[in-house]
């Protein structure tokens, strides 16, 4: 009598406010009103909510495009994981070292990027991603020597990866190696033939290359597969440009 | 762009990689959508609807 009238009881109180449920619930709140989960998932963070709370304010800042302070939620969620020993603290520096990068702040991402592989949590494949990443943290700060080192890092562990080497062939023009550029931007357009920005790389490099009649054709691609993207709108304008002189 | 993707994937535990793979894009073009420097062609977005079950206006958002 005692048992059904105490299981009577738990069931009048609801469902367990578990941590988990708690962050699941957070999670629906980010999706459809996001400025209110971060509102609460501050409060449970103050709260003693530690990770799964700082990842939810990171997830709802994130959704509002507030870069700088979703990087400090991630980070925050990545040092309680690293405090607990859990497995998720590499992925969450990896998410951190991304806002960083939307924020504009290049040597914040290079921190984060490189607690994430520090952690040695990270599967190859995210390894080899966290190593594009930190390409794309150098090529902003203009450091293209170690965007070269990051890039062929990256490489050698995702090579299945148009982006990898499409990054790879933009920063060979850049450096004017215009030999490896064309290997590489045609390695990236064999993986992603329908990729606009793959595309429009690939005619800017033809371009270079002195290679008028394939630069155009491959613009025309780009400005066909996406016409409404800034990559499409690019190789249009490309196209504009050409028009009318000589082959 | 705004775009509910990244809560979309936490919701269920994927990485990126997990959701590149699903939608047969590259983990950076995930990563792209996700902090705004790329907007997905209309194929792809709908792609991501129909993979997450939702319109497409769920999931983006035009900004202002």
């Amino acid at each position: 009598m005692i048992s059904l009238l105490l299981a009577a009881a738990a069931q009048a109180a609801g469902p367990v406010d578990t941590p988990a449920n708690r962050y699941r619930d957070c999670l629906a709140l980010a999706r459809t009103a996001p400025a209110r989960a971060a509102g609460q998932a501050q409060a449970w963070l103050g709260s003693g909510g530690g990770m799964m709370a700082a990842q939810c304010l990171g997830l709802a800042l994130s959704t509002q495009e507030k870069w700088p302070e979703a990087a400090a939620a991630f980070e925050a969620a990545a040092k309680d994981a690293e405090a607990r020993q859990d497995r998720r603290r590499g992925d969450l520096w990896v998410e951190a070292g991304n806002a960083r990068l939307a924020a504009g702040d290049a040597a914040g991402a290079r921190r984060a990027f490189e607690a994430a592989l520090a952690s040695k949590m990270l599967i190859p494949q995210l390894e080899g991603e966290v190593e594009l990443d930190l390409a794309r943290a150098a090529v902003a700060v203009n450091d293209p020597a170690t965007a070269r080192i990051h890039v062929d890092k990256g490489l050698a562990l995702v090579p299945k990866d148009a982006f990898a080497w499409y990054l790879s062939a933009a920063l060979a023009r850049k450096q004017n190696d215009l030999a490896l550029a064309r290997d590489h931007i045609a390695k990236a357009v064999s993986l992603a033939p329908d990729d606009a920005g793959i595309l429009l790389e690939a005619g800017n490099i033809a371009g270079l290359s002195g290679e008028k009649e394939a630069a155009l054709g491959l613009y025309a691609r780009a400005a066909r597969t996406a016409p409404g993207s800034e990559a499409g709108r690019a190789a249009q304008a490309a196209i504009a440009a050409n028009a009318g002189t000589p082959r | 762009m705004k775009n509910r993707l990244k809560v979309l994937r936490a919701e269920r535990d994927w990485s990126q990689g997990d959701l590149a793979d699903r939608l047969q894009v590259s983990r950076q073009s995930v990563n792209a959508i996700e902090t705004g420097r790329y907007d997905p062609s209309l194929p792809l977005a709908f792609r991501i609807a129909s993979l997450f079950a939702l319109p497409v206006e769920a999931i983006f958002e035009a900004e202002d």
